[in-house]
């Protein structure tokens, strides 16, 4: 697992927590029943608060991602196959979105982001 | 009480200026009491002075260099801080005892033969002089602050020397009164002992009102 | 753990502690923060008892500290800025002073401290730098399994490695979650890693006590110009620094204030410094 902190990002700490450990769920990274670090072993390595540590695994548990069982500690739930196939669709539907939206401030038709999108889609 | 009172030895013994003074307060003493000052006295008077600067020794840390923090951060309570410092006298009256007799004892093999060392008279007027007056001064060691503490040591060292000063006939006049002899001195160690206990509930009040 | 309620002590020269009370839960540090002359001193030495309250209550581990002072201090480590050590003894003949006195002492412990932080036993207090009497007071600290620690400016006149050392160690410490530590500090930066709440004392007055992160995202400093300053926005602002470069000031209102600032401004993290700073007046 990887986290990496700015301290100097305006994002609360416990927010870039929630969203890295989120991100590696949704993409695999992290599988179901994995160990993840005790809060305040986390807190030393990363050096910030027990707290801090606290809240972001208190929210991963309350959107489902994390199970805490007392005595042994947090582990990755196991995740429901569709739900995260819906939330990588999501986070595609909003990259397209903005594609959409930088295209038409552009002047740009839909056959040419059409081919600029099949173009990339054919070299990658 | 005990690591109270271990504490309040190890730290007299542990210093290089308190060490050297334990070493020569004896001869010193002899000195100023001068040799034609009459022996019978000289073991009690060195024996009571010696009690008496221990126990202003074991003051001394406290009172001087403010490390009253540490004392107030262990486990203790006022109480026990102020009985372990009574009880410290008893402590310094053995060690000064032993240490006197010792010493003097060495003093007059090799020096001056008229030295008397050890008579259980002496002792027993060396233990009712010491319980009153470690009871007026103990109180006065919790009550008042720093400066006044020194100019109390000076007064009393003073009114030791007296002692030295004084005709042998003025001592054998005080030390056969009523407090001494009665009952072979069993009413002085009594009456000593209840002052001592109405000094400690002095001393505590003292200590505590300044905490 | 440590409650501390309407804590109140009146000097004969002035200086008034009025109605502080915080509380701090075991498995959490703590930091102090507060101006010098504000109370921190004050507040420490009240928690201790090493001075009579006049009002207020003082609990710790759930009991009345002028009640059970002798039970309790046997679970407090307690550690000072001028480690007030009896200066010539040596680091041996200290401890045999003070282990004693402790009922969970553990030699063990102690050894292994004085090893990790190289140590010299055999060596007069008096002769060790500061880092190294800092260090001894923390070995001694925690050898008695004190599930209390309260430190009272313990990184002033540290180097920032040995205060980085030292706050490893507070990691490690917090890793047993029964475990709290009370730490006053100038040094804020200490602070704000580890810390899990933030109490600021100032003119003998709480000004508030809650945790860090939220203290964080309450506070925020809004830079900008200083021709776009109305009234209202001026409002916004707990204080405002003007220069001839623009303004800076500290707010719990960013959110609404950048709105009404609109592009030329930014909103930045607020450190610990610059709400003491902005909020010195408070009190």
């Amino acid at each position: 697992m990887r986290i990496l902190i700015s301290n100097s990002s305006d994002e609360p700490i416990y927010t870039q927590i929630f969203n890295q450990i989120k991100a590696q769920i949704i993409r695999g990274e992290l599988d179901a029943g994995e160990l993840l670090p005790s809060i305040r072993g986390l807190a030393k390595d990363l050096q910030i608060s027990v707290i801090t540590t606290k809240r972001a695994y208190e929210e991963l548990e309350r959107e489902g991602f994390v199970e805490t069982i007392p005595g042994k500690g947090s582990y990755i739930a196991p995740q429901n196959k569709e739900l995260i196939r819906e939330q990588r669709l999501r986070i595609i539907e909003d990259s397209l979105m903005n594609v959409v939206r930088e295209g038409k401030l552009m002047g740009l038709d839909y056959e040419e982001i059409e081919e600029m999108l099949r173009i990339m889609y054919e070299e990658e | 009480m005990g690591p109270l009172i271990m504490k309040d030895i190890r730290l007299i013994t542990s210093n290089r200026a308190t060490q050297i003074f334990l070493l020569l307060y004896i001869p010193f003493l002899l000195i100023i009491a001068g040799l034609d000052f009459r022996a019978e006295y000289m073991y009690m008077v060195v024996l009571v002075s010696g009690a008496y600067m221990i126990t202003v020794l074991s003051f001394s840390y406290e009172i001087g260099r403010g490390t009253n923090q540490l004392l107030m951060s262990l486990p203790v309570r006022k109480m026990d801080i102020v009985t372990a410092k009574y009880l410290f006298v008893f402590a310094a009256f053995i060690m000064s005892g032993i240490y006197s007799g010792i010493y003097i004892g060495l003093i007059r093999n090799f020096f001056y033969n008229e030295l008397i060392v050890f008579d259980i008279a002496m002792l027993k007027n060396a233990l009712i002089l010491t319980l009153f007056f470690t009871s007026i001064v103990l109180p006065l060691f919790f009550g008042l602050s720093h400066k006044m503490v020194n100019f109390l040591n000076v007064f009393v060292f003073v009114t030791l020397f007296q002692m030295f000063g004084m005709g042998v006939d003025t001592l054998a006049k005080i030390f056969s009164s009523f407090i001494f002899e009665a009952g072979g001195g069993a009413w002085g160690i009594m009456l000593g002992t209840a002052l001592l206990w109405i000094s400690r509930q002095l001393s505590l009040a003292l200590f505590q009102r300044r905490y | 753990m440590l409650e501390v309620r309407n804590l109140s002590k009146k000097f004969k020269e002035g200086f008034h502690l009025e109605d502080v009370s915080f509380t701090l839960k075991p498995g959490y540090i703590m930091g102090f923060i507060g101006p010098n002359g504000s109370g921190k001193t004050t507040t420490i030495n009240l928690i201790m008892n090493l001075m009579k309250r006049d009002e207020g209550s003082v609990k710790i581990f759930g009991k009345d500290i002028s009640q059970h002072e002798r039970e309790i201090k046997d679970r407090i480590g307690f550690v000072y800025d001028e480690a007030h050590f009896y200066d010539d003894l040596t680091l041996e003949q200290m401890k045999r002073i003070i282990a004693p006195f402790y009922s969970r002492w553990d030699e063990k412990i102690y050894r292994d401290y004085i090893e990790k932080f190289e140590l010299n036993e055999k060596m007069r207090i008096k002769k060790l730098s500061k880092g190294m009497k800092m260090k001894y007071s923390l070995a001694l600290a925690l050898s008695h399994d004190a599930d209390l620690i309260i430190m009272d400016e313990p990184t002033s006149g540290l180097d920032p490695i040995f205060r980085k050392e030292i706050l490893d160690i507070l990691y490690d410490i917090i890793q047993d979650e029964n475990k709290s530590i009370f730490f006053s500090t100038h040094i804020t930066t200490d602070l704000e890693q580890i810390a899990d709440y933030i109490t600021f004392i100032n003119k003998g007055k709480l000004v508030f006590s809650k945790a860090k992160d939220e203290i964080m995202d309450e506070f925020k400093i809004v830079k900008g110009d200083s021709i776009n300053l109305t009234p209202e926005i001026r409002s916004s602002f707990i204080e405002i620094r003007e220069t001839g470069y623009g303004f800076e000031g500290l707010t719990r209102k960013a959110a609404g204030v950048k709105e009404m600032l609109g592009e030329n401004s930014l909103v930045e993290n607020a450190s610990l410094q610059d709400i003491m700073y902005y909020m010195r007046m408070e009190g």
